[in-house]
């Protein structure tokens, strides 16, 4: 679910100038940040030498943390002494580490004392939404996403996280000025193309076909714009155009479920039901979780007659339509509840049985984080034992 | 970005709907009261008002009736205002009509109730037509005395039973010869259960109807003598509804009367008649409980067509806004399809909160034409606004197009509307409206819309068959055309009663040419499987208004009837 963990930034630098150590931190972490591990290697030497050794050691466990090794990272802030001016970049790096180990109990203690104190720390903000989305804790994330906004007027992300969010929870209308915030402050982002295709998302859920269509009159041409394209025509009524999208989506992917469940939508629509069968049934094969896969093709077994089949495939288009609507619920409790491990071990179960294994992982890893038996540091850098998980 | 919005003109307008308010100028000052000036946001003040068209003395001339509403007092508590009564009279100068108010008369202003509601029928089949009110609160059954007045029925069961109820409708459900009442019933808020929602306290609003747990609906049987008896659970009635709209009719043509509940954000049902008046719920495997999405809309108005002349009954819904308007075409063997997307409802876009509704043809060009009375149900609606254009959508044989509104007219001003009812109040032949609206007076609309054809107008009577002939149905037969089918339905809309007669339009080519004997041919099934057949008469001038046929179903083993001109 994280799309927009970032290492702590500072300011830019490149060979470090000064012998100040809590410059020379900053200097350090912003080189990690852009991935010059050689610069930072240098601070590192010149912070010894003018005797910072414990901000010497933040900035070595940044670069394990951007090298993606946590727990070496935790060992080596847990030798960091208690100091005023380095607990901040000290907080922030062992927080990168715990969310890299799906630990968000420990990120939740390290950084919310931390922004108590500098409301304005951005990474420490960013951090902290990323951690609580991850564990299905909206209010939170939400929160945290508009005050890294805020203080990042010209980073695109967290109104693309914002909007994300918004649509998971199948709020359209809220996800719409989010998405349209996030391509106005950076046009050229490289998650630009996936963001015009939520966004026409949204606005078809909202029935603003017209719209969408604006929207993804934009994007570089595919399968998926071309069949949200499709689904626009259809609703204005253009059938013909949209018909030909959806054949040639199916063309070019004979096995894509949604270009199937809308070929076979059309197919119904002009009362061929028979033809409508054959793009139903292999759609249902490819995902036998799909609700509306299963549900129109009940539709088209009823009205070809087919009683038996038709009730037995709606039977199953309820179950899977009852498994939704508790992952729905579910979704709602873990928004309420943030710290519930069991309401997120029921929805990976939830999730397993829907046939989505992406999301049982997300869920039992945001399981673990919140799990009570995980408890959370209270001197600012969790304990060794916990480093060891 | 461009939307369709409630407040805007449609991009394509189709012929222009022209409807004149003439409440005022006929004398009728209803207003619907939600008590929203006490601050509450209660869910209560969001449902409105309803309007229902009837000649309740039987002159001839249709008389209207209007719920007042209600408002919230110390305590806290619910002071009802009265229902209104108005009651078609010569106007005081020429040939025109007025109506004067005569609720205090008839006596309907004597029991208190925050009032939503009314459903009009027959019941004890004295020719006389009946009233239901609905609302927070018990409802009322009023006994037309037919000497103009109306007593309260006491004894009957829903009279003992304070559940709010919403929408009702009347229909012959056993076949027993007499009419059977469908309450629905809405939601289980109260003053101990009425939580706050909204951004801020400074912005409370309307909670949404997840907040509170649906409410079961009630059949009560009609005995016979002018007893009810509640059958809801024998008769196999789910529970878990939140019933907005009510519409009884025979939608798989098997000769009994079914029932189909518009429910507000969940799975509305379709109750099959098994013949007995017992129903096995169908919704989800008929296909009419869910959008094509398969999700369940906020479902308001409803009504019945046949919009594509194959002889099945169409059901239309008017639902939430984000939600498109519902047209479920009758594809026989018991299934509907979802085809808004097929037939342009969809290019309406979601920002429609749709409450009264009718799918009638108000042009007479022979295609259905659909009128729905749109408002938002919250304070502060995010996307559009709280008052809303009413729409009229006009059939062109493939898709549904929205009709512009001429300026000045009714349908180009926002309204906040609720309870939408059809009937000819001025007896020129075509379709007018009533409409209410949330703390407005109530809108009497003559229809202006030029004519395409001629319309067909059929008074049915049963004999064998409830006297108010709910469950007919009508098909007209014009050579070389496809058969139209009407059926006259129970509930139906939202909250409100439209006059139960046939209304049929003979589009300009089909139209009987002066002086000619051209066959049309109307066929009736009557609820009690008898079948009679009658001739459209021909017209002597062009300018002749059409006449009202008057339909009387004949008893046993009597020939069938000749029409008579309704005088």
């Amino acid at each position: 679910m994280a799309i927009c963990v970032g290492a702590p930034v500072g300011p830019v630098g490149c060979r470090p100038s000064s012998a100040d150590p809590p410059r020379l931190v900053d200097t350090g972490l912003a080189a990690v940040g852009r991935g010059d591990h050689a610069t930072a290697r240098q601070v590192m030497r010149d912070l010894r030498a003018a005797g910072a050794t414990d901000a010497s050691l933040v900035v070595q466990a940044a670069i394990l943390v951007a090298k993606g090794h946590p727990i070496p990272a935790l060992d080596v802030l847990s030798q960091v002494a208690s100091s005023a001016w380095l607990d901040p970049p000290r907080r922030l790096v062992a927080a990168t580490a715990c969310q890299q180990l799906g630990r968000h109990r420990d990120v939740e203690s390290l950084l919310t004392p931390l922004v108590a104190a500098n409301p304005d720390l951005v990474d420490a903000h960013r951090l902290l939404a990323v951690s609580f989305y991850d564990v299905g804790a909206v209010q939170e994330a939400v929160h945290h996403l508009r005050e890294t906004a805020r203080l990042a007027p010209d980073d695109p992300r967290p109104h693309r996280l914002l909007g994300l969010m918004h649509s998971d929870y199948e709020l359209f209308a809220e996800a719409i000025p989010c998405y349209e915030e996030s391509l106005r402050r950076n046009p050229h982002q490289p998650d630009r193309e996936e963001i015009l295709l939520e966004l026409a998302t949204c606005l078809i859920r909202q029935l603003r076909p017209a719209d969408a269509l604006d929207v993804l009159s934009t994007a570089a041409a595919g399968v998926r714009v071309d069949l949200a394209r499709a689904e626009c025509l259809l609703a204005l009524g253009r059938r013909d155009e949209a018909r030909r999208l959806v054949q040639s989506a199916v063309a070019a992917e004979p096995d894509n479920r949604a270009a199937l469940v809308l070929e076979g939508s059309i197919l119904l629509e002009d009362g061929d039901a028979e033809a409508a069968m054959i793009p139903l049934e292999r759609a249902v094969a490819v995902d036998p979780h799909d609700y509306l896969a299963t549900l129109s093709l009940a539709r088209a077994l009823a009205q070809l007659g087919r009683e038996d089949e038709a009730t037995a495939t709606r039977a199953r288009a309820d179950e899977i339509r009852a498994l939704r609507s508790t992952f729905a619920e579910l979704h709602r409790e873990a928004w309420e509840r943030p710290h519930d491990s069991g309401v997120r071990l029921r929805l990976a179960d939830t999730a397993a049985r829907l046939g989505r294994e992406d999301l049982e992982t997300v869920w039992r890893e945001a399981a673990a984080a919140v799990a009570p038996d995980a408890p959370a540091s209270t001197n600012g850098t969790p304990a060794r034992s916990q480093e060891a998980d | 970005m461009s939307a369709t919005r409630p407040g805007d003109p449609p991009a394509a307008p189709s012929a222009a709907p022209s409807f004149l308010d003439r409440a005022s100028q006929l004398g009728i000052d209803a207003v619907y009261h939600n008590g929203e000036e006490a601050g509450r946001c209660s869910i209560l003040e969001s449902l409105g008002g309803g309007v229902g068209w009837f000649d309740y003395d039987r002159d001839g001339w249709l008389d209207l009736v209007a719920t007042g509403g209600g408002r919230f007092t110390a305590g806290p508590a619910l002071r009802g205002e009265p229902t209104t009564l108005w009651r078609s009279v010569p106007g005081a100068e020429g040939p025109g009509r007025r109506f004067a108010g005569v609720a205090g008369v008839a006596g309907l202003d004597t029991l208190p109730l925050y009032t939503h509601g009314v459903a009009i029928g027959d019941f004890d089949n004295d020719g006389f037509p009946d009233l239901v009110v609905t609302g927070y609160g018990p409802a009322q059954l009023w006994h037309n005395l037919g000497d103009g007045g109306f007593a309260p029925v006491s004894d009957w069961p829903a009279a003992a039973d304070p559940r709010w109820s919403s929408s009702a409708g009347w229909a012959d459900l056993d076949g027993d010869g007499d009419l059977d009442l469908y309450l629905a019933r809405y939601v289980d808020w109260s003053f101990e259960h009425d939580p706050f929602c909204g951004r801020s306290p400074e912005e409370r609003d309307i909670c949404p109807p997840r907040e509170f747990e649906g409410l079961p609906d009630s059949i009560y049987r009609n005995e016979g003598d002018g007893t009810f008896v509640e059958v809801s659970r024998e008769a196999g009635l789910r529970t878990d509804g939140k019933g907005l709209g009510v519409l009884l009719a025979d939608v798989n043509l098997d000769g009994h009367v079914d029932i189909y509940v518009g429910n507000d954000t969940t799975d509305n049902f379709l109750y099959v008649n098994r013949g007995d008046g017992t129903f096995t719920e169908q919704g989800l495997a008929a296909g009419v409980a869910l959008d094509d999405q398969g999700v369940p809309n906020g479902s308001m108005g409803i009504d019945l067509c046949d919009f594509n002349r194959d002889g099945r009954p169409d059901i239309w819904v008017a639902n939430y806004e984000r939600e498109s308007f519902a047209l479920y075409r009758n594809e026989g063997r018991g299934q509907f399809l979802h085809v808004s997307r097929r037939h342009g409802i969809t290019a309406l876009g979601g920002l429609f909160v749709g409450f009264g509704t009718a799918c009638t043809d108000l042009d007479f060009d022979g295609r259905v034409d659909i009128v729905v009375a749109n408002g938002h149900v919250i304070k502060f609606p995010d996307a559009s606004p709280r008052r809303q254009l009413p729409l009229v959508l006009s059939f062109d044989g493939e898709r549904f197009q929205r009709a512009a509104a001429a300026p000045g007219t009714f349908f180009a001003e926002p309204q906040e509307g609720r309870g939408l009812a059809t009937g000819d109040y001025d007896r020129d032949g075509d379709i007018d409206l009533a409409i209410s609206r949330l703390n407005e007076p109530v809108a009497v609309l003559e229809n202006l819309m030029p004519r395409r054809g001629r319309p067909v107008v059929v008074e049915l009577v049963g004999t064998r068959s409830n006297r108010d002939a709910i469950g007919t149905r009508v098909s007209l037969d014009a050579a070389g055309e496809p058969p139209l089918e009407t059926q006259l339905t129970g509930g139906g809309s939202y909250l409100s009663h439209g006059h139960r007669v046939v209304h049929i339009g003979l589009p300009e080519t089909d139209a009987l040419p002066v002086g000619t004997s051209r066959p049309v041919r109307l066929v009736v099934r009557w609820p009690s499987g008898t079948v009679t057949t009658a001739d459209v008469p021909t017209l002597s001038s062009p300018e002749d208004l059409p006449a009202a046929l008057r339909l009387v179903e004949p008893a046993v083993d009597v020939p069938p009837p000749t029409p008579e001109p309704r005088s």
